[in-house]
């Protein structure tokens, strides 16, 4: 048996109703708001893609612009080549100079050159080559400190000095009071009567007058090397990229000295850079008039140029057949 | 129907509204707004593309300037680097007939020579050995192609590696000389190898010089029948066909008949 404790206003079939209406309800809202949901998207979604597309043509524009700077670009890189040549040929004589200018400054008086060279290793480095002499071991020494003092002077090799020092010799059975002699000569004796034979004995042997060593008094064209007591010999200074540009210091009065910037002396190769470029050149340059540079140099080719020479510039003279 | 309970009904309404906004959103709501973002993403990149014409058109007039501005250095150089065309200005024409430019070609030369002759004596120094311009061929097939690199190269040059110049005199004057070269009028040289030997004040530079002499002139002669060789660029007259000529971008062949025709 079932009891029912509810009171009477409270029937299922009344709360049914309610609840009917409200799902209805609910139902229809939502299928509203699906339908809402629907067109509202839509709407939004073409509003987006006209805007875009309006868009496009305009930014079309702006690229076909912007590819313009990289065609008259492309198109002038012939001229740029031909440029950049003719400017590292005209700049490069001076770097040398101006290169051997500075470097005077650091060779001390003491070394006495007869031949200086440049030798290029790489776009940041060279080698610096100094032949001359010297006349003490000391200097020998100096002398590679002093050139450690060029900007970028990473290392120094030396070669050429024979030292022939004067030793102190050890104690002998017959010698308990040894002299100093240079490996090249006998030791002195001790009775000083055979001392001074032995030393006329030496003095004769030597040359008299005037040797003509290291090519003195000859005429002027010719390198003077060693006199006697000095030596010959040879320096390599390797030479990489400076932190600051080398100063030049008393440079010639008048002249035109381009400080190095670096030691970048590799040569210009005129071939190789036209040879570079022959074959891209020549289909898209135009050909200049007789009056205008050198045909297919890629002046007129290169559009935004300015207007082509013509004739009767410079060529104005135009040859014996114009 | 009386017989469903409130809690029937709301499962069914639940239910059928939830389905209902599902079908909007999940169908339809959500790809089109992801298709929206996409569009509007896409809006702002080119709104960012126009946005930026003023740089393209300022990049364009910039790079133009730049061209112009190149064009204008190159002119001068090949106004002092470059012979003067004519034979009797020290250059050559080389729109004659090859069988022409073989007589012409030694005049040239010697004017190339006495440029350097010229050249090796600046800074007042004394001339040890001296660089000799070579020859230019007297095969009438092989004069342009040899002697002016064309169509090696897309326009015709003359260039020499000139060998070892020995000159004698102070180290200023010996400078003076070696830096003189990149200032050689009509011709394009450069120096190199510099190096010093001697005593002072009398010493001895060592160098090398590369010259280069860049040929003026639209039109290249018309290559000829001789007999024993073959013509570059094609049979002589008229439009050459082959080798480069009469195209847009090179000096163009003239017929035999055309030698006083620019």
């Amino acid at each position: 048996m079932k009891l029912n404790l509810l009171p009477n206003y409270v029937s299922k079939g009344a709360s049914a109703k309610v609840w009917l209406g409200a799902s209805v309800l609910f139902t229809a809202l939502a299928i509203g708001g699906a339908v809402f949901m629907t067109v509202s998207s839509k709407a939004a979604r073409d509003e987006a893609e006209v805007a875009a597309k309006d868009l496009e043509g305009k930014a079309a524009q702006v690229v076909v612009i912007a590819k313009q700077a990289d065609t008259l670009g492309a198109a002038s890189a012939p001229l740029t080549r031909n440029l950049s040549l003719a400017q590292s040929i005209e700049e490069y004589p001076y770097k040398v100079t101006g290169f051997y200018r500075t470097v005077q400054n650091y060779i001390p008086g003491f070394f006495r050159i007869n031949q200086m060279s440049l030798t290029p290793v790489s776009e940041t480095s060279c080698t610096l080559t100094l032949a001359g002499t010297i006349n003490s071991y000391q200097q020998y020494a100096d002398l590679m400190l002093a050139l450690l003092r060029i900007p970028g002077a990473k290392t120094v090799t030396r070669a050429g000095y024979v030292l022939d020092r004067a030793n102190l010799n050890g104690i002998t059975e017959t010698d308990t009071r040894p002299e100093k002699s240079r490996s090249s000569e006998t030791p002195l004796p001790k009775d000083p009567v055979e001392r001074i034979a032995a030393l006329v004995s030496r003095a004769s042997a030597e040359t008299t007058g005037f040797t003509g060593a290291g090519n003195y008094a000859s005429t002027p064209e010719v390198a003077r090397q060693a006199i006697p007591n000095w030596q010959n010999i040879t320096v390599t200074v390797e030479l990489d990229n400076p932190v600051a540009a080398a100063p030049v210091l008393n440079p010639t009065p008048g002249a035109v000295v381009v400080p190095p910037v670096s030691y970048n002396f590799m040569v210009p190769i005129p071939q190789d850079t036209l040879r570079a470029g022959g074959g891209a050149a020549a289909p898209g340059v135009a050909a200049p008039g007789a009056g205008g540079p050198p045909a297919g140099l890629g002046i007129q080719g290169a559009p935004g140029g300015g207007a082509p020479p013509q004739p009767g510039g410079r060529g104005g003279r135009g040859g014996e057949d114009s | 129907m009386k017989k469903f309970t409130p809690l029937t009904w709301i499962i069914a309404g639940l239910s059928l509204g939830l389905a209902a906004l599902s079908y909007g959103y999940f169908s339809n709501y959500a790809p089109n707004m992801v298709e929206k973002e996409a569009f509007d993403a896409h809006k702002k990149d080119l709104e960012d593309v126009i946005a930026m014409d003023g740089r393209a058109k300022k990049r364009v007039a910039d790079v133009a300037m730049e061209v112009s501005k190149k064009s204008e250095e190159w002119q001068a150089i090949v106004d002092q680097k470059t012979p003067q065309p004519g034979l009797k200005y020290g250059g050559i024409d080389l729109s004659v007939n090859a069988w022409q430019l073989v007589v012409d070609a030694p005049t040239f030369r010697d004017s190339m020579q006495a440029a350097v002759n010229r050249q090796v004596l600046k800074g007042g120094v004394k001339v040890i050995s001296a660089p000799v311009v070579p020859a230019f061929s007297q095969d009438a097939t092989k004069i342009v192609s040899e002697g002016f690199n064309y169509p090696a190269l897309p326009f015709p040059i003359v260039m020499y590696d000139l060998g070892t110049i020995q000159v004698r005199g102070t180290m200023n004057q010996i400078m003076d000389n070696f830096e003189a070269w990149s200032r050689m009028p009509n011709y394009m040289a450069i120096s190199a190898g510099l190096q010093f030997t001697g005593t002072t004040p009398v010493l001895t530079g060592t160098y090398n010089v590369t010259m280069v002499g860049y040929v003026q002139g639209s039109k290249i002669g018309a290559s000829v029948p001789e007999g024993g060789g073959s013509a570059a660029g094609g049979s002589g007259g008229g439009n050459a066909p082959g080798g480069g000529l009469n195209s847009p971008g090179g000096p163009q062949r003239v017929g035999k008949g055309d030698r006083n025709v620019k």
